[in-house]
């Protein structure tokens, strides 16, 4: 147990020390360092969070006695595993239409979206699981609590944001038709 | 609607789109664009060309119809 304390600390520093780098990269470099930072990010950083996601749920699932848990545990697993997998496969076709500068499309604002949605859902489906774990708690111990997490407001707020880009976009892409289309 | 008379135009000088398009020093595309009245805006630099080129003013080239939807 304390072994895997110390993995998580020295996972959670070198990500802290990664993400900075990112974002310095992010702050001084061009478009297109910029966005081979990001690619080598989405590409292998995603992989290994949801890796991580599934491995460590394995792992807690020692950690849960009662079967009803253990049942709800592993079906919101299960669904927000496959969202990230959506997520992760529609941000590399993002990703792949910026490196070949193709950036106006309408095709980019409909999968910023579409990531959206899939973060938004992802809250929703935290919320749900959040309840029917704390009425199931209410059987098992006699006491109502519903387990409340930060990361339902994250993925909220991302998903609002990414609605709102993807709106930007679909203007952008608007007015670069017409830019394209001004002789 | 706007109407570009450039193919009247073009007839009337006896003058054929590449050597407007080697005049103005715009691509054969966009000329096409421009003709087939696909195109969303004409730029100021782009008219003066035309209207150099072809020895007209922009009433010559842009003409206003009446009845069909708006550009």
């Amino acid at each position: 147990m304390q072994f895997l304390f110390y993995m998580l600390v020295i996972a959670a520093i070198v990500f802290t020390i990664f993400i900075i780098y990112i974002i310095n990269i992010i702050k001084t470099g061009d478009w297109d360092t910029s966005l081979k930072i990001l690619n080598i990010f989405v590409k292998y950083g995603l992989i290994i969070f949801i890796l991580s996601q599934i491995i460590l749920s394995i792992f807690s699932l020692f950690y849960i006695g009662d079967g009803l848990l253990i049942f709800v545990f592993v079906i919101k697993q299960l669904i927000v595993t496959t969202f990230f997998i959506f997520i992760y496969f529609k941000t590399m076709n993002l990703l792949d239409n910026l490196n070949n500068n193709n950036i106006f499309l309408d095709i980019n604002a409909k999968l910023s979206q579409e990531i959206g949605l899939y973060f938004l859902y992802l809250s929703v489906t935290e919320i749900v699981i959040g309840f029917i774990l704390g009425f199931s708690l209410i059987s098992s111990s006699g006491s109502f609590n519903i387990a409340t997490n930060n990361t339902i407001f994250v993925y909220i707020i991302v998903g609002l944001v990414l609605q709102i880009i993807s709106k930007i976009l679909q203007k952008a892409t608007e007015i670069y038709e017409e830019n394209q289309l001004t002789i | 609607m706007i109407k570009i008379e450039l193919t009247t135009i073009l007839k009337e000088k006896n003058m054929t789109s590449k050597q407007l398009v080697k005049l103005i020093g715009i691509t054969e595309a966009n000329l096409s664009i421009l003709r087939s009245g696909k195109a969303k805006a004409i730029r100021f630099t782009t008219l003066n060309a035309i209207c150099k080129a072809l020895n007209c003013t922009p009433g010559d080239i842009l003409k206003f119809k009446e009845g069909d939807k708006n550009v």
